[in-house]
């Protein structure tokens, strides 16, 4: 098995000196290229996992490591080249032409005092063009509908060439289509060796996107494994504390209660 | 149109590529017209005569000169210098807070300004330097002062807790501003603190203008260096944080580069209003949010702006207007075509 992308060693983390912790002694690996989906209740710390992995947050004990090296070795234009975040959504106050707006995932490549030039607009619209967004490209983000805005936002991910996507709740406002084209995206830069980790709070985008998923409970790791193993009634029920039931339908696991 | 077919793709670059190009060439543009208006300013006045100078006035040649090169060239350097740094930072600002709305005016950095520089002419010296210390030093009083408050406030939004902050702060230093003007000697220290209030550039002489200039050149350097970068920073800051910015230092050093300018220039031309909030806004709708293009032509129109204000401040009335009651009247009459035409725009 090969080293994992991102790895939690023994984190611990709370958001204010005295406050309940979020995270005590959390261990757990996602595995280079896969699509890992968190789930867990509200509060679980999916979110402030995410912002862990980002260096955002730093943790009070333990180390976070990206491809085995800890998030500290790195400069933060590297870790800027290496991996990008998803929002769940960004208000974005300017009127930004949605290449422009892509074009700002350049950002980790570029010298302080340097402008994107010739190549750099071409990744952003190559980013453009898996989002499907080329279209609308000129437009200002504003006037994007939700779904395409959400698009956008992975845009600017791609321009950022990352081996490391991070998505926060990336289908939470999208529509039946839209949240098709999102899994397509996602699986499609899966299948080419990005490594994705999501947070959802959906069992069945896990179970029709994820090759690894992990429950999360107040800071715990319930389990993590194969959907097929995780994605259980018994397992969701003792996450969500009710009874749930889990029917098998064309290959997918959806969740009823 | 004939030629082969270019995918949607193709075009789309261009078409970026030649927008970036048409952006540059109006930047060009508008650079010469503030070189053809400052020509013009040192050349319009009161003297001699009413109407332009002319090569060959020769009794007055002599006059004209030193008027010329010691009263006009500082002061319209002066007034250019100001209208940039103020448009820029006000940009700055904007941008940075992530809010069309703020200015350095807005966030106690004016009134500390002026708050410092009364303290200054009351209890310390008059002398520009000390004068200009003192303000800067309490401009960025106010800064800090309304940053902590808004971080300390415990409801609404980052903009409103800032701007609510920025409006207690601003309040305090000029109560504090009134008290001095309460005990300053009437006749030699009110006017001087009374000028802060209008805004001018009657002080603008050479020793003034160079004691503005390396500030003003260094914060506005700074900013130009960064336009690229300050668009970065219009994102929330985990989301400036994956593109691999150093958020907090970036963003600390962006608003210490607008700061300085604006308290040195507000230590010699008092409050010139309404600038830095509506200039950035023209630059805006005229070259697109992208602060590459948007922050040079803001310094630019800054600069026009506060120049020809200047020169109308100077010659329409036999005695001088202050330039902060114009730059005001032009600045909210503008503020107020451009939000009943939607020239802003905002989400919430």
């Amino acid at each position: 098995m090969t080293e994992p992308i991102l790895q939690f060693e023994g984190v611990g983390f709370s958001y204010r000196r005295h406050a309940a912790p979020v995270f005590e002694d959390l261990s757990l690996d996602f595995p280079r290229s896969a699509v890992s989906a968190l789930i867990g209740p509200n509060g679980a710390g999916k979110s402030t996992l995410l912002f862990l992995a980002l260096g955002w947050l730093r943790p009070a004990a333990g180390c976070v490591r990206l491809e085995g090296r800890p998030l500290q070795g790195y400069s933060r234009r590297e870790t800027g080249r290496r991996m990008a975040l998803v929002p769940q959504r960004e208000h974005i106050t300017f009127e930004y032409s949605v290449l422009e707006y892509v074009l700002l995932g350049r950002t980790p490549y570029l010298s302080p005092l340097a402008q994107p030039g010739p190549e750099d607009t071409a990744v952003a619209v190559e980013a453009l063009e898996r989002a499907g967004l080329v279209e609308v490209a000129q437009r200002p983000v504003q006037t994007l509908s939700g779904g395409e805005r959400q698009l956008a936002l992975i845009a600017r991910a791609l321009a950022q060439q990352p081996s490391l996507l991070l998505l926060d709740e990336p289908t939470s406002h999208l529509d039946l289509h839209n949240k098709a084209r999102m899994v397509d995206l996602l699986r499609t830069l899966g299948r080419e060796g990005v490594s994705i980790v999501m947070t959802t709070h959906e069992p069945e985008l896990a179970s029709a996107l994820a090759t690894h998923v992990v429950l999360l409970e107040r800071g715990r790791v319930l389990c993590a494994g194969p959907p097929g193993d995780v994605l259980t009634a018994e397992r969701l029920g003792r996450l969500y504390r009710m009874p749930v039931e889990v029917v098998e339908v064309s290959g997918r696991r959806v969740v009823l209660w | 149109m004939s030629g082969p077919p270019v995918s949607p793709s193709i075009a789309l670059q261009h078409a970026h590529e030649r927008a970036n190009h048409r952006r540059r060439r109006s930047l060009a543009l508008l650079a010469a017209a503030l070189l053809l208006l400052f020509a013009l300013s040192l050349a319009a006045g009161r003297f001699p005569a009413l109407r332009m100078m002319a090569a060959g006035d020769a009794p007055a040649a002599d006059l004209a000169r030193r008027l010329v090169l010691e009263l006009r060239l500082p002061r319209c350097i002066t007034a250019v210098a100001a209208g940039m740094s103020l448009a820029a930072a006000g940009m700055v600002f904007q941008t940075l807070f992530a809010n069309p709305l703020v200015e350095p005016g807005l966030l106690g950095v004016s009134q500390g300004a002026a708050f410092g520089a009364a303290l200054s002419i009351i209890m310390l010296s008059r002398s520009a330097w000390m004068v200009q210390v003192s303000a800067a030093l309490f401009a960025f009083a106010g800064l800090w002062t309304s940053f902590a408050l808004a971080r300390s406030i415990r409801y609404g939004g980052w903009v409103l807790r800032l701007v609510l902050a920025g409006i207690a702060v601003s309040a305090m230093f000029s109560a504090g501003l009134g008290i001095m003007k309460y005990v300053a000697d009437p006749l030699r220290e009110l006017p001087d603190i009374t000028f802060w209030l209008l805004g001018g550039l009657t002080a603008a002489t050479w020793p003034a203008a160079l004691s503005i200039l390396p500030a003003a050149a260094a914060g506005i350097a700074y900013m130009l260096a960064q336009r690229w970068r300050i668009n970065a920073l219009s994102l929330s800051e985990e989301a400036a944080h994956s593109l691999g910015m150093a958020v907090q230092r970036e963003r600390l050093l962006l608003l210490v580069a607008a700061v300085v300018p604006t308290a040195a220039v507000i230590s010699v031309a008092g409050i010139v209003s309404w600038v830095g909030l509506i200039i950035p806004h023209i630059g805006r709708r005229m070259f697109g949010a992208d602060t590459r293009h948007a922050l040079p032509a803001t310094m630019l129109l800054g600069g026009l702006f506060t120049l020809a204000c200047d020169d109308l401040a100077r010659t329409m009335l036999p005695g001088e207007i202050p330039l902060g009651i114009l730059t005001s009247l032009a600045g909210a009459a503008i503020f107020l075509v451009l939000m009943v035409r939607r020239g802003i725009r905002m989400e919430r």
